[in-house]
């Protein structure tokens, strides 16, 4: 399992193609597939985690239940990197989000940070 | 040695922070080790809750809690010298003296504080300030780790008070960096090395 992180509109989705061959439909966007075939990834991580948080799921336990049993690519875009919010909600989403990469990090065989279409290998 | 370490929230900055300054004084042991908290206790839930999670990453790590949030230089009178100290942290002890010491001063409400204006006197005066503190502090600590926030990446636009706030934590970690012989910046509980003495470029670092 690969973590890539980065800002928004940084090229991280078409960092991931050309490094590691996959297609536009190997990409899911903010969601986990069922059943998914060979190596696939994962877009917009922050915003699966955000539709579960409102919907009442787990996000937490639903992503690293995922990673244990799938050869995927996780993309994620960093939000941390502001002024805590005033909303309950949204502060509670940021530090969530933060804490489930962590944890993902920790399992990743690789951590890339990609900033201005530049992927630096941080694990 | 001074480390500063920086991280947006929920990156894993804080228990970082604890392990390396650990890691850090492991060549004497008999050093007391003094955890600098500046966060002011309210009765907000929230509040509550993330002081509790700082203090049981703490536990068994043997820290000396000293809490200073506001006059950070006073807290050399609490402490003994040339211990590890780390400074949990610069982001919120530069809003308590931006937006609380009015309130504590004067008790006026505390929405009419976050409207009162920033010169820029007052601004360079208060950096001022907690730059001469922080320096002191390292002078006087064997280790001294500084832990700031990464609040500058959002292009949001906030208001006037707001963006003086971000203003001054970015000149303040921009100064600290300059004097700090580590910069580290920790991205989803990875370190990745800013600065470090003998070298200019960014890197992974790894400390265990």
């Amino acid at each position: 399992m690969i973590l890539i992180i980065g800002g928004a509109f940084q090229g991280k989705a078409s960092y991931v193609k050309e490094k590691y061959g996959l297609k536009e439909a190997d990409f899911y966007d903010a969601e986990i597939p069922l059943n998914p075939a060979g190596r696939i990834a994962i877009n917009h991580l922050h915003e699966y985690i955000k539709k579960r948080m409102k919907e009442g799921g787990n996000p937490e336990e639903e992503i690293l239940d995922f990673i244990n049993k799938s050869d995927c690519i996780l993309i994620c875009d960093e939000i941390g990197n502001g002024i805590v919010p005033l909303d309950p909600f949204e502060r509670e989403w940021r530090e969530k989000t933060g804490r489930i990469l962590i944890q993902v990090a920790a399992k990743a065989e690789s951590v890339e940070r990609v900033i201005c279409g530049i992927a630096q290998k941080i694990k | 040695m001074i480390t500063l370490i920086i991280g947006g929230s929920g990156s894993g900055k804080s228990e970082f922070a604890e392990k390396f300054l650990i890691h850090q004084m492991n060549q004497n042991t008999k050093e007391v080790r003094y955890y600098l908290a500046t966060m002011m206790p309210t009765k907000d839930m929230e509040c509550e809750k993330r002081i509790a999670r700082h203090r049981a990453l703490r536990k068994d790590k043997d820290f000396i809690t000293i809490e200073q949030p506001l006059d950070l230089e006073k807290s050399m009178d609490r402490m003994e010298r040339g211990a590890g100290i780390l400074l949990e942290d610069l982001s919120n002890l530069t809003a308590n003296e931006m937006f609380l010491r009015k309130a504590s001063d004067s008790k006026t409400e505390s929405d009419t504080k976050r409207e009162s204006d920033f010169s820029d006197e007052i601004l360079i005066g208060l950096t001022d300030r907690i730059e001469a503190a922080v320096r002191e502090l390292g002078e006087y600590a064997s280790n001294l780790v500084i832990v700031s926030n990464t609040i500058f990446e959002d292009g949001v636009e906030y208001d006037e008070a707001t963006t003086e706030y971000i203003r001054a934590l970015g000149i303040l970690n921009e100064r600290i960096s300059a004097f700090s012989d580590r910069v580290i910046e920790v991205v989803c509980g990875i370190p990745v090395s800013i600065k470090k003495s003998d070298t200019t470029s960014p890197s992974p670092c790894v400390i265990d």
